[in-house]
């Protein structure tokens, strides 16, 4: 109560506070608020691979965001993030998405705090966004990100539009618990080791340009970034523990090395077509190589990969035929990694996927596709992401995996195998 | 991902099929195709005309999109418009709702002399999308409005045929016909009525690829800004083929309110609100 009274005390102050300082209809002290959150149930379609999963979870979020604005130029966001996980404590967690504070004038923009940022153009593999790191519990295509420190300046010049990142305070990967499905025989360590002695004190920093070019009269977007610091990507390193019947592999533990890295990204549009490509090069320190290669480490060399391929819409195929809005997305990119199969997920493997825009007054869309891994031919991931609005507030998703994987060599495909999964999802907005 | 796909649109609704002018004189008797032609032209140009220099403007709107039940689903955008000189005009549409839309931006560039381009921000992923240009004759947030429809209104986009002057709801028009120059356009054919006082568009009609009535857009409660520039309050588009309709309604609208071109960029995208 002794509470309650409180707040309400600070809310009138602030709200006198706001009223004095209204220079502008959006300057003041209270904050605009939206908040949006969901119910989420998991079914796992097959026996657990582990007898501590559970094949049934349940589980909620929040994200509330805060947005506070002063005159025209100046705000900062507030978007805190909690789940609740039924079954894996490491998948309840906390973030904070956004803290960020951003000031921008007529060509340049500056923001400090905590955010995300995306790079790319591909859909079916991210290879060269590497700001933030992934919140992998949330969903098994790496999709959901953490938030990252940084300060990010950009600037709006001829030559393209240039961007630098400082990147204080690494953020580690999430990695499901021993409760939880999606995950490998051997538990991942919560503890990541680190190459640089400052750990997640080491400072990161990147630089992008970007630009847009004439092809004939169509669009080429070009961009080019170079990042240097701890990889956001790290190998996993067994854990070797001395038993009775001598020393046993027990756990993996991430190991984060420095990198540099260079993300080339393009894309040019052409009426119905989208064609899309990231090439990515990858730098290590040669001792740390040579020290996680004794370890038994695969795929820790300097490497290079890339994805490409198109989007084409065909704009209502079905319009004249049956009065039908639809639009039909035909998605095809190829994956490669130098390092090939053995170190690699993403290696030589083909995405197809159809999506499906239904152009209804509840924007309902399908999005279906299949991995299939080209060296491994029993390999392959086939997915659907569905939505639909059910009122002005709420709407409903259905997603679905199923990991298909026969050789034990492409390991990590190997692991997921007894993990398929459909999850329905209803969202709310406020 | 994915929110919702590659279409949403809207855009530089402020020039659009609204505009006005004065006229030549309404055609007396028979006239040939060739000087049908050349006063259609001439309409249009001085439409066209008539609407230079309004400089930038922002919008609030209510988008309603009633089912043939009569069922109705209701959008809030504001819509921010750049005049550009010697090309097609810049808009940006930021949504509020539905709620689980809230943040997304809609930009758009339209062009005189090549396709439109399009972005698209979603702010759960902080990703900023371009769009193919070809889907101009897909629907706007799953309205009955394409984007086509809400493209600023340049003279390379048609050629035009002036048909006749004919009394439209009290108001002497005239009607001219607007074939599409662009072969991805939806529509064969468009027959405009503008009134001959102040050449404001007061009804068109869209035909299909199959060249029968696909749709009919209506004004009402035009206004008059800077003391020049006429634009429409309320515009209703309903499609005869499968009974919706939608109505967009204007009910906030400023001029000059500072906008440059640094704030049309799909780099700055990201900070839209």
């Amino acid at each position: 109560m002794k509470r309650l009274i409180t707040t309400t005390l600070q809310c009138s102050a602030l709200i006198a506070l706001s009223v004095h300082s209204n220079s502008s209809a959006s300057a003041g002290l209270m904050p605009d608020l939206a908040l949006q959150g969901a119910f989420e149930g998991r079914q796992f379609l097959q026996e657990a691979q582990f007898p501590q999963q559970k094949d049934s979870v349940l589980s909620v979020w929040a994200e509330p965001e805060l947005v506070w604005e002063w005159g025209e130029t100046q705000r900062l966001t507030f978007k805190p993030f909690y789940r609740y996980d039924s079954a894996d404590d490491e998948r309840s967690h906390g973030d904070i998405r956004e803290l960020m504070w951003l000031t921008y004038g007529y060509s340049w923009e500056v923001r400090a705090g905590i955010g995300k940022v995306f790079w790319g153009v591909t859909e079916s593999l991210h290879l060269v966004d590497v700001i933030n790191q992934t919140d992998l519990v949330e969903a098994p295509d790496g999709e959901e990100k953490l938030g990252q420190p940084m300060v990010h300046a950009t600037w709006l010049h001829d030559v393209g539009t240039l961007e630098a990142f400082i990147l204080p305070g690494f953020r580690e990967r999430t990695f499901a618990g021993e409760n939880g499905r999606l995950r490998s025989a051997l538990r991942v360590s919560a503890d990541g080791e680190y190459q640089s002695a400052e750990e997640k004190e080491h400072l990161d920093w990147a630089l992008r340009w970007s630009r847009s070019f004439e092809l004939g009269e169509s669009p080429l977007d070009l961009s080019a970034a170079w990042f240097q610091g701890t990889a956001r990507d790290p190998f996993l390193t067994p854990q070797i523990t001395l038993t009775g019947s001598g020393p046993q592999i027990t756990g993996l533990t991430p190991y984060y090395p420095l990198q540099r890295q260079l993300g080339i990204t393009a894309q040019a549009t052409v009426d119905a077509w989208l064609w899309k490509l990231e090439v990515l090069r990858r730098d290590y320190d040669e001792h740390m190589v040579d020290n996680l290669k004794a370890l038994g480490v695969a795929g820790v060399q300097d490497h290079s990969a890339a994805v490409g391929g198109f989007e084409y819409t065909l704009v209502g195929p079905f319009a004249e035929r049956w009065d039908s809005a639809l639009d039909v997305g035909l998605l095809l990119e190829y994956q490669y990694d130098q390092r090939g199969n053995d170190a690699a997920m993403a290696q030589n493997d083909v995405f197809a996927a159809t999506r499906l825009a239904f152009n209804d007054a509840d924007s309902s869309e399908i999005l279906a596709g299949i991995t299939q891994d080209l060296d491994y031919s029993g390999s392959r991931g086939i997915m659907l992401e569905a939505s639909t609005r059910l009122t002005d507030f709420t709407t409903l998703k259905v997603n679905g995996w199923i990991f298909m994987a026969d050789d034990n060599d492409d390991a990590l495909a190997y692991s997921l195998r007894q993990d398929d999964y459909i999850e329905l999802s209803l969202n709310i907005f406020y | 991902m994915n929110i919702f796909l590659s279409l949403i649109t809207a855009l530089t609704l402020a020039t659009p099929l609204v505009a006005q002018a004065d006229t030549t004189q309404p055609a007396a008797g028979s006239t040939g195709q060739q000087n049908a032609a050349e006063k259609g032209l001439a309409i249009a140009k001085d439409r066209k005309q008539r609407d230079l220099g309004w400089g930038n403007s922002e919008a609030r709107m209510t988008m309603t999109l009633r089912n043939s039940q009569g069922e109705e689903s209701v959008r809030e955008i504001r819509l921010k418009s750049l005049e550009v000189v010697d090309d097609g005009d810049k808009g940006l549409t930021i949504f509020d709702e539905p709620r689980d839309v809230k943040g997304t931006a809609f930009l758009n560039f339209s062009h005189t002399g090549k396709p439109d381009e399009q972005w698209l921000y979603l702010p759960a992923l902080k990703r900023v999308k371009r769009i193919a240009s070809r889907n101009k004759s897909g629907p706007f947030m799953g309205s009955e409005f394409a984007y086509e429809d809400m493209s600023s209104f340049e003279l390379e986009k048609y050629s035009f045929t002036y048909l006749r002057e004919e009394t439209l709801n009290g108001v002497v028009c005239h009607v001219v016909e607007q074939i599409p120059t662009d072969e991805f356009s939806g529509y064969t054919k468009q027959i405009v009525w503008l009134d001959t006082e102040h050449l404001r568009a007061q009804q068109v009609e869209f035909y299909d690829r199959k060249k029968s009535l696909l749709k009919t857009l209506s004004f009402s409660d035009y206004k008059l800004y800077k003391d020049k520039f006429w634009r429409a309050d309320v515009l209703t588009m309903v499609n005869h083929q499968n009974g919706k309709s939608t109505v967009l309604n204007t009910s906030e609208l400023r001029f000059d309110t500072g906008l440059t071109d640094a704030d049309f960029n799909d780099a700055t995208l990201s900070r839209v609100r």
